[in-house]
């Protein structure tokens, strides 16, 4: 934990010089109010100093040894990655290929690869469930859902 | 039109079939979400939220209050049955709640948790009630200084009430806070932080943050490992609690119902801390604290009690002040601002329907509750048995779909999935994450209290210390700084 508090410090503290930085070329006072710059300026700072205070807690301090890694062993994070990387495949084809077939597929490719469910239960499970959804949103609700391939 | 005539216009239109239908699909859906662990009412709220635009606003936060409440009652169900706290404020209802359902009393335990529930809700509906309305008197003289130190309060008490490492707390209230500044400054019009993005020009919408953060980050959390949830395996008959209960229950539901409504009103505490303080109350008043952790009714009764309350209680600020003191409740204004409602003080003047009308749904969401949950605990329980593996694709959809639907736009729905990757890293590094939601929410009002304020005394701070309410506030803020630092001076002592 200490490790990754000392990345964050760092991390934040480039955020927070960025923020000011960008915040200086906007107006800082106006004739009679503060101006664009005002309140983004004075929140990076706060930044800047909180960011030295994590960096000093976890470096000088010592603090936070005690605590052990946060995040998970290898097999976990594999889970991890087929999640995240289907969702952003099924992202990025969401539009062109539309609402039903990306998210019943993504879903389908969740239970049968990652959850191990039998093909058919993972299909009828998927299936069902973007149906119902696609009834809520689109049916129900009117919401425009890209049609994609199903597009006439 | 005192309180009598304006709970009764209330009722008449909590009343109404529709409105009664959404108090009661949310009570359900809130306790579905409750015994459901992975998913809370937050984030509940959100995914819901799309579905309300085009309804009246009036039904629609009848829905969300019945949300919010229900969930605390059905947090309970996975604490005794599974020693899993379904919500968060319900940790405390595990330790004696499961202990109960070990010695064979879960039917007992559920319908105490039912019970004291009902009670404490009901206790909470009328403290709100009595207090919003004189409250919200007083809030109509604040000016902008009077709404800055309350908010700067507010996010004070956040960071050094929560119980988290105050830096962390202070940095996700400030990462909120910078997120609330992108788009257009909202007094000159210039853009900030956009990145050049078209998209960015009306700043980032709440719901892609939240959907992101506790929609996408809790599922990343969660899903991390196979959940393998073993249900103890015994009777739920025997629901009616026994005149011995009742007594030793019912002490224990009072005072939970005033620690919890009064812990609900202060900002950045909740219900997650009312049932910590109800339940050591609990203990040290309770002749036999022994007991405790051995399955004490007092235990179950207490924390339920308080979890309950604090949602009344945190339902004050909100409608009286408009500035909420939770996630949830951040969330709910939120969606109450893109309804064309302005929370605060004006609301009891200008909308007493909408107001009232969920006071009294509030009452008869509780009914319901009660009802639900007495014959049907049986049911939410058996609801356990749906595997997160299946649970957690649904919110997938449902969080792409419901971003979507906001404007149609892929952007959103991607800002989504990188504030997922954020709500994970976030909860892994130990950053509270609710205060980012307040935060953002928060920001663009405490921008724009400051810079009145400011104008009005031509850049002066003084205006902030000279207006009796604001200087009051600041000095709460004050007292709040120091209690940490007294703390820490006295453990200093005591080594």
């Amino acid at each position: 934990m200490r490790r990754c508090n000392q990345v964050v410090g760092i991390l934040l503290l480039i955020f927070s010089i960025w923020v000011i930085i960008v915040s200086r070329d906007l107006i800082y006072v106006e004739e009679f109010s503060p101006g664009a710059g005002f309140f983004p300026f004075w929140l990076g700072l706060s930044l800047l100093i909180l960011s030295l205070i994590l960096l000093l807690n976890s470096t000088i301090m010592k603090f936070y040894l005690t605590e052990g890694n946060p995040f998970p062993e290898k097999h976990a994070l594999l889970r991890l990655a087929y999640i995240l990387g289907s969702l952003l495949v099924s992202l990025l084809i969401f539009e062109r290929i539309g609402f039903l077939l990306t998210m019943s597929v993504f879903v389908a490719f969740l239970l049968i690869f990652v959850e191990k469910y039998r093909w058919y239960s993972g299909i009828v499970i998927s299936v069902l469930m973007v149906f119902a959804v696609y009834g809520i949103f689109k049916i129900w609700l009117a919401v425009p859902l890209p049609p994609g391939l199903f597009h006439r | 039109m005192d309180v009598l005539q304006s709970i009764m216009l209330g009722f008449s239109i909590a009343l109404t079939p529709t409105n009664l239908f959404y108090a009661f699909f949310g009570s359900l859906v809130g306790t579905v979400i409750g015994v459901l662990p992975g998913i809370g009412p937050l984030c509940t709220i959100a995914m819901i939220l799309p579905t309300t635009f085009g309804m009246n606003p009036t039904s629609a936060m009848i829905m969300m209050a019945a949300v919010y409440y229900g969930a605390q009652y059905g947090g309970s169900t996975t604490s005794i049955l599974l020693n899993i706290p379904g919500e968060s404020a319900s940790v405390m209802t595990t330790l004696d709640g499961y202990q109960m359902a070990r010695q064979g009393r879960a039917g007992v335990a559920l319908a105490t948790a039912a019970i004291s529930s009902f009670i404490a809700g009901t206790i909470s509906v009328i403290g709100l009630m009595l207090l919003a309305p004189p409250l919200a008197k007083i809030a109509l003289k604040f000016g902008p200084p009077e709404y800055f130190s309350l908010m700067l309060l507010g996010l004070t008490t956040i960071v050094f009430l929560g119980g988290r490492s105050i830096v962390k707390s202070m940095v996700s209230i400030i990462l909120g806070l910078l997120l609330g500044i992108v788009g257009l400054d909202p007094m000159g019009g210039v853009s900030r932080f956009t990145l050049d993005q078209l998209e960015l020009m009306d700043g980032i919408n709440f719901i892609v943050v939240v959907m992101g953060v506790f929609g996408i980050g809790e599922v990343l959390v969660s899903a991390e490992e196979k959940m393998k949830i073993s249900i103890l395996k015994t009777k739920l008959s025997g629901l009616i609690p026994t005149l011995k209960d009742c007594k030793e229950a019912t002490g224990a539901t009072l005072r939970g119902s005033v620690i919890g409504f009064f812990i609900g009103v202060l900002p950045g505490t909740g219900a997650t801390i009312a049932s910590f303080l109800s339940y050591a109350t609990e203990k040290m008043v309770s002749k036999h604290p022994e007991k405790f952790g051995k399955g004490a009714i007092e235990g179950v009764a207490g924390p339920e009690a308080a979890n309950n309350a604090a949602v009344g209680g945190a339902m004050v600020p909100l409608f009286t002040l408009g500035i909420p003191g939770s996630g949830t409740t951040a969330v709910m204004m939120g969606a109450m601002m893109m309804w064309g409602l302005r929370p605060g003080p004006l609301l009891f003047v200008q909308h007493q329907d909408f107001i009232w009308g969920i006071i009294a749904s509030m009452y008869i969401g509780n009914v319901m509750l009660l009802i639900l949950n007495l014959p049907l605990v049986p049911l939410f329980a058996s609801m356990l048995r749906v595997p997160y593996s299946i649970l957690y694709p649904f919110i997938l959809v449902v969080c792409i779909t419901g971003v979507y639907s906001l404007e149609n736009s892929m952007f959103h729905v991607f800002l989504m999935f990188l504030f997922g990757i954020v709500g994970y890293l976030v909860k892994k590094l130990d950053f509270p994450p609710a205060p980012i939601v307040l935060a953002l929410i928060l920001g663009p009002m405490v921008e724009r209290a400051i810079y009145q304020s400011l104008t009005m005394s031509h850049g002066s701070l003084s205006i902030l210390v000279t207006r009796p309410f604001s200087a009051s506030f600041l000095v709460l803020v004050l007292i709040v700084l120091a209690i940490p630092v007294i703390r820490w001076s006295k453990e200093r002592r005591k080594a």
